[in-house]
């Protein structure tokens, strides 16, 4: 009862969201996820647009409420003008074996280009994959010559090489699971994520 | 099933931003040393993400030594992150995780480890006092049980999330 005593008074006195809080925001793409708050032994769910809860103490764990976004808004001004941009995921395609870039990719890659030149303040990962066809040691290989015929496009394209980090995978990070020896051409790529 | 072959030597980064190696600041002999020792210490290891929005004053700590954050600063596991009065400070990291923090604010990276060849996953960050908004990564999506935020008080576990928090110093 005093938990929720202290709710109305707040809301009544307009003061705002408690000092000690946690607040659930849909993602930029409007889907809303879920948060766990722990706290001693109790735990509150957060599953809604702007469910909150005073993260205070224990007792206030029990009493989800739904923030003012206009409380939000001017309560976290400063981080959220601060939120980094988005990453941009680019995904390449290669043929069986190649390390040559596949034609149909090339929108992609001149997309990632003009995302990359449109930019400040950015750093890029290029990561090479293959799919179950061949060894893994075979597979290791081609994944790195792929990510560095990628890295050396960007660079020939006038990207600085030293922003641009280089992994690769082999074939243990597929996007699409297959058994050993499958040829799967979605799992025969380089991605470029630009941060 | 899939067979799923480890091959944990070939998770590598095989170039990272050669920034980390760039001295800011020779103030004095002795901070120049404690600067290159701290540095090539941190030579072999990958940064973790990088400074991409600032306002105001904020402070990054790797080890004993802080320096005031710059945009396009790499971060490291086990920094400081701090913001003053005026302070606004985002960071995106290698897994795409997203955080940024409001004036008056401390976090510290305590554990990140992002190797999706090898399966490997950690990222726990510890909010001491202010406020924080968080955007999840592919930490989250690959390996949920391997996030958490931690305050003074209280311990979050996201999934697929954006939030805020905010705590008391």
């Amino acid at each position: 009862m005093r938990v929720i005593a202290l709710a109305v008074l707040l809301a009544l006195s307009g003061c705002g969201l408690p000092a000690t809080v946690v607040i659930l925001l849909p993602d930029e793409n409007g889907t809303v996820g879920h948060v766990t708050v722990h706290e001693g032994g109790s735990n509150a769910e957060l599953d809604k647009p702007l469910a909150a809860v005073n993260s205070g103490s224990e007792a206030s764990l029990h009493n989800v409420f739904t923030a003012q976004r206009s409380d939000v808004d001017s309560e976290f001004a400063g981080a959220l003008e601060a939120t980094p941009r988005a990453p941009l995921v680019y995904i390449l395609y290669f043929q069986t074996g190649l390390s040559e870039l596949d034609p149909r990719s090339r929108d992609s890659f001149a997309a990632a280009i003009a995302a990359v030149k449109g930019a400040a303040n950015i750093d890029i990962s290029v990561v090479g994959h293959a799919d179950a066809t061949g060894s893994a040691s075979y597979n290791l290989a081609l994944s790195l010559r792929r990510a560095e015929t990628v890295r050396d496009a960007l660079v020939a394209a006038g990207i600085p090489g030293e922003i641009i980090e280089v992994g690769y995978h082999g074939a243990n990070n597929p996007l699409i699971p297959t058994p050993p020896g499958v040829p799967e051409l979605r799992n025969r790529r380089v991605e470029i994520t630009i941060r | 099933m899939v067979a799923k072959i480890a091959l944990h030597r070939f998770d590598l980064t095989l170039s990272s931003n050669g920034k980390a190696a760039k001295m800011r600041s020779p103030w004095s002999a002795v901070a120049t040393i404690l600067c290159a020792i701290a540095l090539s210490a941190r030579a072999e290891e990958a940064s973790v993400g990088f400074v991409k929005a600032l306002s105001g004053l904020a402070t990054v700590t790797h080890g004993a030594i802080a320096t005031p954050a710059a945009l396009a600063m790499p971060i490291y596991q086990h920094d400081r992150l701090e913001t003053g009065g005026d302070g606004e400070l985002g960071v995106t990291f290698r897994d795409n995780t997203r955080i940024s923090l409001g004036p008056n604010s401390r976090i510290e990276l305590e554990h990140f480890v992002f190797k999706p060849a090898t399966k490997e996953y950690g990222f726990l960050l510890r909010l001491a006092y202010g406020t924080l908004e968080y955007i999840s990564g592919l930490t989250e999506k690959l390996a949920p049980e391997a996030m958490s935020i931690e305050t003074p008080g209280f311990t979050l576990g996201a999934r697929g999330t954006r939030l805020l928090v905010r705590t008391e110093q």
